[in-house]
């Protein structure tokens, strides 16, 4: 098993011949460096500005609220990539011959693939908190304080989604090929856009009227009950969810195993 | 274990240590020397703090990596991350999340037997998440402290992963735990010191309030260190040691603060009721480790 984690991490460590370990390691110190150099507290006046609430706003703060939520969304994005990556690796780099050679059973090849992803969403969710942390620390406090604090709240959420995706997507990888998986997902997303453009189109956008970040996180205030409840007990569902399609993908693919040797 | 081997394992040791205070030591004398203070500093700046707790970890992969001891994640001598969850293992990750729970309700029995007075109905209203979900507290905070639990990890792998297994190579189980307990309370000195755990009102401070962490750290130390040798991985450790730092109690929310600070005057005897369930679960650890060493 340790093996083939390690084969998955070399995989996705790579890019241009720079390791990404050291990349998000850097990032990151770089991240807390600067974040306490320029603290929300600065009293510089070139660095004051007043929002339309006449609050005053540090811009130092909004800078690093941004580049915040900006690696958040990157994070995301890089490891929803790994999903369709680990999956078609080893067909792509022309390795399954070997991998049925290897003294490894089928279960323990799939679950390699789950328990990477599993391990890749908590080193994701433990360095989201690291940068939350350090933003949070010297934020002055008002309205930025108040976004990276709605953006904190939604961490356990966020990786909970990646699973809940990793739980979808990998079956259909694992069981079609990459060509089939991605027109049946590109096929599901498109849909999912259609229905939004419709909506769009004709549905009631009232609410959509005079919607910012500061309408955002006052409805996470009014709703910190729903988002706790959200944060505790969805992690469980998607354990569970995740578990559940290891095993069917398991038994499918045991299935169509059996089917070929059998005639 | 040869005599070469003892002082090679020594000199091993004395690095990691160097490193893991240093590096802890560095943080936290950067937040006392700013000016800063326990129960004065904002939340967040607290949890700022906190993430010296990695400084174990950093530590151990620095050893490592200047002894060329390796990264192995399994087995004898590696940073023990597998996860094994055969041969019954799988209830000592059970054990690391229940626990804390059961020993804090504990705990704040005896203290409200002993002083009912504490009780307070009304306290929960001071609760953050609302009193609705009071019941659920205790498994809210066990999931989200179990996912988030890269602090805690980060000293477990340093004190359970790389401390702890050389000392009772080099020392022996008793002196080790013992040390080992010693050495992790040190380890907190500085945060003890600017009131972090026990505040700054209590008499002897800061010297007892350092002494009773060291006492605290020893026998959490003998738990989690059963705990990492039962389980052949480092994780029930983390996950023990995050849930216990989360304080998953629902009995903690009906002690009054105000009557407890009016009873006690800041003296550390408000300290002493909760780590007695600590003490006796410790014992037991300890007896189920020479049983099971015995066996084997």
């Amino acid at each position: 098993m340790g093996g083939l984690l390690y084969k998955e991490y070399v995989l996705v460590n790579r890019i241009h011949k720079v390791k990404l370990t050291w990349i998000l390691l850097l990032l990151t110190l770089l991240f807390i460096i600067l974040r306490m150099v320029f603290p929300g507290t600065m009293e510089n006046k070139a660095f004051l500005a007043e929002n339309e609430a006449g609050e005053i706003v540090n811009l130092l703060d909004a800078i690093f609220v941004t580049i915040y939520g900006m690696f958040l969304i990157d994070l995301f994005s890089l490891l929803n990539g790994w999903i369709g990556k680990i999956a078609s690796a080893d067909r792509k780099n022309k390795i399954e011959n070997y991998m049925q050679a290897l003294p490894i059973t089928g279960h323990t090849y799939l679950a390699s693939k789950y328990i990477f992803l599993l391990a890749a969403a908590y080193i994701g969710l433990s360095l989201s908190c690291i940068w939350y942390i350090s933003c949070r620390a010297f934020c002055r406090e008002g309205i930025m304080a108040e976004i990276v604090e709605m953006l904190g709240s939604f961490l356990p959420i966020w990786a909970v989604l990646f699973l809940f995706l990793a739980a979808i997507e990998l079956p259909f990888y694992l069981l079609l090929g990459v060509e089939r998986a991605k027109q049946i997902l590109t096929g599901f997303l498109l849909l999912l856009a259609f229905i939004c453009v419709g909506y769009f189109l004709f549905g009631d956008m009232s609410w959509i009227a005079g919607f910012d970040i500061t309408v955002l996180v006052s409805w996470c205030k009014r709703h910190n009950t729903a988002i706790v409840l959200l944060n505790g007990f969805s992690p469980v569902f998607v354990l569970l969810l995740y578990y559940g399609s290891y095993r069917l993908t398991a038994y499918l693919v045991q299935k169509e195993v059996d089917h070929a040797y059998n005639g | 274990m040869h005599t070469t081997d003892k002082k090679t394992e020594r000199n091993r040791l004395l690095l990691y240590l160097i490193f893991s205070f240093g590096l802890a030591w560095a943080a936290m004398l950067a937040f006392i020397l700013t000016g800063h203070k326990w129960d004065v500093a904002s939340e967040k700046l607290e949890s700022f703090v906190g993430l010296a707790m990695l400084a174990p970890a950093a530590a151990n992969l620095l050893t490592r990596w200047l002894t060329k001891e390796g990264f192995s994640m399994t087995g004898k001598g590696s940073l023990l991350l597998g996860i094994d969850l055969k041969q019954k293992k799988w209830i000592c990750y059970g054990f690391a999340m229940i626990m804390p729970w059961i020993l804090f309700e504990l705990g704040y029995a005896l203290m409200l037997v002993c002083y009912p007075q504490l009780f307070d109905k009304a306290a929960p209203t001071q609760l953050t998440i609302g009193k609705d979900l009071l019941p659920f507290l205790p498994i809210l905070t066990i999931v989200q402290t179990s996912l988030l639990s890269f602090a805690a990890l980060g000293e477990e792998l340093g004190w359970r992963a790389y401390l702890m297994p050389k000392l009772i190579g080099v020392c022996g189980r008793k002196k080790a735990l013992l040390l080992g307990g010693v050495i992790w309370g040190l380890w907190h000195a500085p945060l003890t010191c600017i009131g972090h755990n026990f505040g700054t009102e209590y008499p002897g401070f800061p010297y007892l309030g350092i002494l009773l962490m060291c006492i605290e750290c020893t026998m959490m130390g003998t738990i989690l260190t059963w705990l990492t040798i039962r389980a052949g991985s480092v994780w029930p450790a983390a996950i023990m040691h995050a849930v216990n730092n989360g304080t998953p109690s629902i009995l903690a929310c009906f002690v009054s603060a105000d009557r407890m600070q009016e009873i006690f005057q800041g003296a550390l005897l408000q300290y002493v009721f909760l780590p007695i369930p600590l003490a006796i679960l410790a014992g037991i650890c300890l007896l189920l480790w020479k049983k099971e060493a015995q066996q084997m």
